[in-house]
C-alpha cells in the first residue's frame, strides 16, 4: 500500500473570466521513504498540486489517500479545520520564505508547533537530536535576525521535522538562498530522507536541486509526466 | 512556550505602535474612572456635608429657595430675618426632637485683607446648638461660658485664617470691642470649619439684630412624618421650610446635566479606545498575513487562531487600564480642582472617589470593550487561508 495515492485529482479555479486548469488530471503514487522532486517552470501548476497533496487545499476533483485512509474521496470538500488536523497528522512543510517568527528565538520558533497541538515532546531530546544533525546546536537562544540565510533555513527544517511528520513537503525551499547554501540544504534532505526514511516531495524549478531526489517528475501546464 | 508568550512578543513587535495604542487606551480609561468617581464621589460628598448639618429641616424668612441652600451650605449674603417668636410658635410640636436657632451675620471689615472683605459670623445658642453636632471636637478650649458673653470659637481654618489661639483676643469690625477666643475646633471637613461663632444673645446684641434670627434648624424624631410637618410649618407667615431632602435634589437637579454630558464624554471615550484597539490589532493581523497562514499550515486551527489574537487584544486593554488607573490615582487631585471650578456647588469632601469596585468596573468596561473591538480581527486572521497566506506577495 503506498504512502501516498492520488488519482486523476484536478483543481480549476477561475481568474477573472478565465478558468485555470492548474492541475489536470493528476494520478501518483508514492511509498514510504520515498522522495520525489518536482520539476517545471513558474505557473505549470506545481506548487498547486502539492498544495493539494499536503491538504492545503481542496480539490476540484478526484481522490486522495495517504496511509490508508481516504482524505478526498471525490464528493465533499473539507473544512479548514478538518485539514489542519489532516496536516498535523501527516505532514511537515518548508516554504520558500522561511516564515519564521522574528521575536521568538530559534528554539521557541522550533517547538512552535506544539502550541497548537498542545502535545508535548516526549523529552527535549529529539529537539537536541534534530537541532545537532542540522547543526543549530548553538543558536538555539538566538532570534532569527542573528541567524545566516542557511541557518534560518535550517531551522524552518527543524520545525517541519519535530512533530515526526511521516511526509515532508518543501516547496522551493532553495529559491532564496545562493548556490552553496542551496547544495548544503539539498544534502540535509538526501540525508534526512535516508537516514530517517522520511517521505519527502520537493517542488522546485532547479534541476540541480532535483537531483537529491530519489525521483523526478516535470509538471507542464498542469499535467505530471514521470 | 503559551499562547500568552507569543501574543506578549507579538505586541512588542511594533513598539511605538502598542505604546501609542497602550496610551490612547489608559486615557480612555482615565476619563471613565475619573468621571465615574465624580458621579460617585460627588453625591457622597453632598450627603456627609448634609448629614453634618445636624438637622433635617431648616426654617428661613420667606425667599429664594436656591438661596437658602447655598445659605445652609456655604454661608451666604443677602440675609433675610424673621422675629425670634417663630420658636415658641414651632418649639412644642411633637415631631421635633430638637431645635437650634441660629443668625447669621455678615459684616464688612475694611482691614481684612488688602481691600478689606465681608467676615461671616454665627450666632448659635449654646444650649441646643452643641448637640446638633456631636461630632465636634475641640483643638483648644471649649463652649462659651455664658449665653451672653462676649466670646468667640472659631472653626479650624477660621482660626488659621485670623490666626488665632484660646486665649487671644478679636477685635470685631465695626464695634470696637474686644472678644475673647474661648475655643478652636477641630477639623470636620465641612462648611464649620471657616465659621466664627458667637453666643447669640451677643451677637444680636453686637449688630443691633434683637430679636431676629435667620436659621432655625429642626431634627425630628425619626418616627415622624416630616412631609406632614413640613406642610404644618408651611402654615407659618413669612416663613420658608427646606428639607434636606430638597436640597439636595435641588443640588443633584443642577448638577444632572453635567452628569449627561460627563457620561456622554465617557461612552465617547470608550469608543475612541475601542476604535483605537480595533485598528492596531487589525493593522498587526494584516501584516502578519503570511505568518498566521504559516502558524495554519503547520497545525494551528481557527480557533486558535482567533483566541491568540484576543488575547493581544486582552494584554493591550488591561494594559491601558493600568496606565487609566494609575493616571486616575495620580491627577485625580488635578482633576477635582478642575470640577470644582465648573461646578455650581461642590460639597467639601473628595468629589472624586476612587474605590477597588469602580477599579474593577473600570478594567472589566475597557476589556469587555477591547474584546468587542478585537472581535474583526481576530476573525479575519482566524479565517486566513493558509494557502492564500502563501501564495500572498506581500
Amino acid at each position: 500500500m503506498s504512502l501516498i495515492q492520488a488519482n486523476h485529482l484536478t483543481k480549476h479555479f477561475t481568474r477573472g473570466q478565465e478558468i485555470v486548469r492548474a492541475v489536470e488530471d493528476v494520478s501518483l503514487s508514492i511509498e514510504k521513504g520515498d522522495s520525489l522532486a518536482i520539476l517545471g517552470a513558474s505557473g505549470s501548476g506545481k506548487t498547486t498540486l502539492i498544495n493539494l497533496i499536503g491538504c492545503l487545499d481542496n480539490p476540484t476533483s478526484g481522490t486522495l489517500t495517504i496511509n490508508g485512509q481516504s482524505v478526498f474521496d471525490g464528493t465533499h470538500t473539507l473544512a479548514e479545520t478538518a485539514l489542519t488536523k489532516i496536516r498535523r497528522a501527516h505532514f511537515g512543510y518548508i516554504f520558500q520564505k522561511f516564515f519564521l517568527i522574528p521575536t521568538l528565538t530559534v528554539q521557541e520558533n522550533i517547538l512552535l508547533p506544539f502550541l497548537f497541538t498542545h502535545a508535548v515532546p516526549e523529552t527535549m531530546q529529539h529537539l537536541h537530536d534534530i537541532t545537532r544533525w542540522l547543526g543549530l546546536e548553538k543558536r538555539l537562544n538566538h532570534l532569527p535576525a542573528q541567524l545566516s540565510g542557511g541557518e534560518v533555513q535550517r531551522t524552518a527544517i527543524a520545525r517541519a521535522l519535530i512533530t515526526r511528520p511521516s511526509i515532508l513537503i518543501a516547496d522551493e525551499p532553495t529559491g532564496n538562498l545562493d548556490s552553496r547554501r542551496t547544495e548544503e540544504i539539498g544534502t540535509l534532505l538526501a540525508r534526512l530522507n535516508k537516514e530517517q526514511q522520511i517521505t519527502m516531495i520537493l517542488v522546485t524549478h532547479n534541476p540541480a536541486f532535483a537531483q537529491f531526489a530519489n525521483r523526478t517528475a516535470e509538471m507542464k501546464d498542469g499535467k505530471l509526466t514521470f | 512556550m503559551n499562547f500568552f508568550t507569543l501574543a506578549y512578543k507579538n505586541l512588542l513587535r511594533r513598539k511605538i505602535r502598542t505604546f501609542f495604542t497602550v496610551i490612547g487606551i489608559g486615557l480612555s480609561a482615565w476619563v471613565f474612572i475619573t468621571l465615574m468617581g465624580f458621579n460617585r464621589g460627588y453625591e457622597e460628598s453632598l450627603n456627609r456635608d448634609i448629614e453634618a448639618m445636624g438637622f433635617q429641616l431648616l426654617l428661613t424668612a420667606k425667599g429664594c429657595p436656591y438661596e437658602a441652600a447655598t445659605l445652609m451650605l456655604k454661608g451666604g449674603t443677602g440675609l433675610r430675618y424673621m422675629p425670634q417668636d417663630t420658636v415658641k410658635k414651632v418649639q412644642n410640636a411633637p415631631e421635633i426632637a430638637q431645635l437650634t436657632q441660629m443668625l447669621m451675620h455678615a459684616e464688612f471689615d475694611p482691614y481684612k485683607g488688602e481691600d478689606g472683605g465681608t467676615t461671616v459670623f454665627l450666632g448659635i445658642d449654646p444650649t441646643t446648638y452643641p448637640a446638633m453636632k456631636p461630632y465636634f471636637r475641640f483643638k483648644q478650649g471649649g463652649w462659651f461660658t455664658q449665653p451672653q458673653a462676649n466670646e468667640i470659637v472659631l472653626g479650624y481654618e477660621a482660626a488659621e485664617l485670623e490666626e488665632r489661639e484660646a486665649g487671644d483676643l478679636m477685635l470685631l469690625p465695626n464695634t470696637e470691642q474686644e472678644f475673647k477666643v474661648v475655643g478652636v475646633l477641630e477639623r470636620t471637613g465641612t462648611q464649620d470649619d471657616g465659621m466664627i461663632f458667637l453666643p447669640l444673645q451677643t451677637l444680636q446684641k453686637t449688630f443691633h439684630k434683637e430679636n431676629l434670627i435667620t436659621m432655625l434648624g429642626i431634627r425630628t424624631h425619626q418616627e415622624a412624618d416630616t412631609a406632614v410637618f413640613e406642610e404644618q410649618l408651611y402654615q407659618l407667615p413669612d416663613v420658608q421650610v427646606v428639607s434636606m431632602a430638597q436640597v439636595k435634589n435641588t443640588i443633584i437637579s443642577l448638577v444632572a446635566s453635567a452628569k449627561v454630558i460627563v457620561l456622554s464624554i465617557a461612552a465617547i471615550a470608550f469608543l475612541i479606545a475601542m476604535f483605537g484597539v480595533l485598528n492596531t490589532v487589525l493593522m498587526s493581523v494584516l501584516e502578519r498575513y503570511q505568518e498566521i497562514g504559516i502558524l495554519k499550515a503547520i497545525g494551528a486551527l481557527p480557533k486558535q487562531i482567533f483566541y491568540l489574537v484576543w488575547l493581544e487584544t486582552i494584554l493591550l486593554c488591561l494594559w491601558g487600564s493600568l496606565v487609566g488607573i494609575i493616571m486616575a490615582f495620580a491627577f485625580s487631585g488635578v482633576a477635582e480642582q478642575l470640577v470644582r471650578y465648573f461646578l455650581p456647588f461642590a460639597p467639601v469632601g473628595n468629589l472624586i472617589a476612587l474605590s477597588p469596585g469602580l477599579i474593577l468596573q473600570t478594567l472589566g468596561f475597557i476589556i469587555l470593550t477591547g474584546l468587542t473591538g478585537g472581535i474583526l480581527p481576530a476573525l479575519r486572521a482566524a479565517f486566513i487561508r493558509p494557502l492564500d497566506a502563501i501564495r500572498s506577495e506581500n
